[in-house]
């Protein structure tokens, strides 16, 4: 195990769990101006969020052993979310792709850090 | 029926509550917040105020080598000894001894053995991080009782503000700068509150648990009359030895602290206690550092101080190991660099959610106020940024001197500190002035973008200061991989850069609100 892409895994896992979390609100949709996602979707993204979390909390317990690895996956994820909000104002665009890059990135630092 | 009528009463009367606990306590939860956050490194702080502590990390520790020597020449007849061995944070040996009430403290290069000057300062673990939880206030344990408050007043607003935000699911990642002021600030305030409520709630209650024993204090007399002081002994299992009130030589402590070792299966020493080191009852007590779990956990093996046998090993009971894993939450006592930056960033967090709800007071009654005549909001606003700013103004205020003063001068601790409280006052005083000034903005404006450039001035002065008189620059502290003096001056120059930009953002930004009413001054010019 590579302790530091693990933890890679984790975070990337993290950001892009509440990114999915954020993209799936309606009343956060409308601000961006992107059109509402029917229901079917919308339950998509939330399912997405739900599994990106798991995996980023799967990670941290795989790098830091359990006690350690639940307190960095609360504090890391409550970050995340404070980083996202603010920075999609300025930036719908970058922190859209950002996000998209990093949950396609999620798979392969885990598989890459379980196996090394 | 107005639009507060109409809000179910529980939610009516929870807005009441959290707004005024807020606007009446803020200024107490923003230090302890503030001092906290600064805490988490107080280390490494230690290492930039006090330049003297500034050495290498020693390959190996003896007790008998480095402090015994200096403890008996220094402390001959107290009851009390104690080490705290170098690690990775605090590469010198700090000894400490009772002396007339009071614990004082120095500095060992435990490489060479050599007693450090004075340090001439208090640093981050004497100021920063008992103005955290005690607000230097040592009177009958008022500064505990005061933070013990302060801690139920913040676990109220939180429960009262989770009541109050209606959407809270809906807004959680709402943020809209562009709006008006206090749609943005509200945000901002709602944002940072509740995606770190986890935190919050954890950080402030772990808080209160941490000082359980001085706030049963009161109920232990009563119980164990007396005998009160043994009762703490009793709870946390430590071995009892009166004085033999006859005098006695001390064994080898590296013996001692070989034998622990060997007890613990691996760890290192975290300190050194001897209780009556000159006597022949003294109690050798090795304490393990708790580097590689979240509980305060220190398991501690006890010896006879003359013969250096056995007497016996502890580990906290379950209720205490509970009160050690709580402990440990909040004082971060392990071995994790990402855990400790998260609490670091999360603190930040903090200090904006207080002062976002702090300034959403001052924007929801400027108007209203303004119109009826009244000042009110004037003075709150003054405090807001006495609160706020003014901490970080007089805290790097506090780094500048640090560098100024001269080394030699006389209570040079003491005066270190007087140097943040007085300006830390002037902070406040500097505001109201701007606010009852003929040609002011009633949004104080000015006062807030003044003392942003103010902060960001000193930051850089501190940064340069440091470089100059102690020749360790930015850039020899990163390449040497001096982490400690490198990251401070990194966060000095991000402070410098965010304040100046919150300066700018201030000059710039187009306020919808008028001058002030001239039914405030009088006639109008």
């Amino acid at each position: 195990m590579t302790p530091l892409l693990l933890t890679a895994s984790s975070v990337c896992a993290a950001w892009a769990g509440m990114a999915a979390l954020c993209f799936q609100s309606p009343s956060q949709r409308h601000r961006m101006d992107w059109p509402p996602l029917s229901g079917l979707r919308r339950l998509g993204f939330i399912v997405a969020a739900i599994m990106l979390l798991a995996a980023s909390l799967v990670a941290a317990i795989a790098t830091d052993g359990m006690p350690f690895g639940i307190l960095r996956w609360v504090c890391q994820t409550s970050v995340s979310g404070v980083i996202l909000s603010c920075s999609l104002p300025y930036s719908i665009t970058v922190v859209a792709l950002v996000s998209r890059m990093v949950a396609v990135l999620v798979p392969i630092l885990f598989i890459g850090g379980y196996w090394r | 029926m107005t639009a507060a009528s109409k809000k179910p009463k529980l939610r009516l009367a929870m807005d009441y509550l959290h707004t005024w606990a807020g606007v009446l306590f803020s200024t107490l939860v923003f230090l302890v917040f503030f001092m906290g956050t600064l805490s988490v490194f107080d280390r490494e702080i230690d290492r930039w105020m006090m330049p003297v502590t500034r050495v290498a990390q020693p390959a190996d520790v003896s007790f008998d080598r480095a402090a015994r020597l200096h403890l008996e020449q220094l402390a001959p007849n107290t009851t009390q000894w104690y080490a705290e061995y170098p690690y990775d944070r605090q590469p010198t040996m700090r000894i400490g001894w009772r002396e007339n009430g009071e614990f004082k403290t120095r500095h060992v290069n435990a490489s060479t053995g050599e007693l450090l000057p004075e340090t001439g300062s208090k640093g981050g673990t004497g100021f920063f991080f008992t103005f955290h939880y005690s607000f230097h206030l040592k009177w009958k344990d008022i500064g505990y009782w005061l933070l013990a408050f302060v801690s139920i007043t913040m676990l109220v607003l939180l429960v009262s503000g989770v009541i109050v935000h209606r959407k809270i699911f809906a807004d959680f990642f709402t943020f809209r700068p562009g709006k008006t002021m206090q749609r943005a600030t509200l945000d901002l305030h709602n944002l940072t509150s509740v995606l770190l409520l986890p935190f919050h709630f954890l950080i402030t209650l772990s808080g209160v648990i941490i000082f359980m024993f001085i706030y049963m204090k009161p109920g232990i007399s009563v119980i164990y009359g007396k005998e009160a002081p043994k009762a703490q002994q009793q709870i946390l299992g430590q071995i009892a030895r009166p004085p033999a009130k006859k005098p006695g030589e001390l064994a080898s402590v590296d013996a001692m602290v070989e034998q622990a070792r060997a007890a613990w299966g691996d760890g290192s020493v975290r300190n050194v206690n001897i209780r009556n080191p000159q006597d022949a009852n003294a109690v050798v007590d090795v304490l393990r550092r708790p580097h590689d779990r979240i509980a305060y956990a220190t398991s501690t093996v006890s010896f006879d101080g003359a013969t250096g046998n056995r007497l016996g090993q502890h580990a906290p009971t379950p209720p205490v190991g509970l009160l050690r894993f709580f402990t440990g939450l909040h004082m971060i006592p392990f071995d994790h660099w990402g855990l400790r930056w998260l609490y670091f960033i999360m603190g930040l967090i903090s200090c904006v959610m207080i002062g976002t709800g702090l300034l959403l007071w001052v924007e929801k009654r400027r108007a209203r106020q303004e119109r009826e005549g009244r000042r009110g909001y004037l003075v709150v606003n003054a405090v807001a940024i006495a609160s706020t700013l003014g901490v970080l103004v007089s805290t790097l205020a506090m780094l500048v001197a640090n560098k100024l003063l001269p080394v030699t001068l006389p209570e040079r601790a003491t005066i270190e500190q007087l140097v943040f409280f007085a300006v830390w006052s002037a902070t406040l005083i500097h505001p109201l002035l701007r606010a009852f000034s003929r040609h002011s903005r009633s949004d104080l404006r000015i006062a807030w973008r003044e003392q942003a450039l103010i902060s960001a001035v000193l930051a850089i002065s501190a940064m340069t200061l440091n470089a100059l008189m102690t020749g360790d620059h930015l850039i020899r502290t990163l390449r040497q991989g001096d982490f400690a003096l490198a990251g401070t001056d990194l966060m000095l120059f991000l402070s410098a850069v965010l304040a100046f930009m919150a300066a700018k953002r201030l000059a710039s930004h187009h306020s919808s609100v008028t001058l002030r009413s001239p039914a405030i001054h009088g006639s109008a010019p």
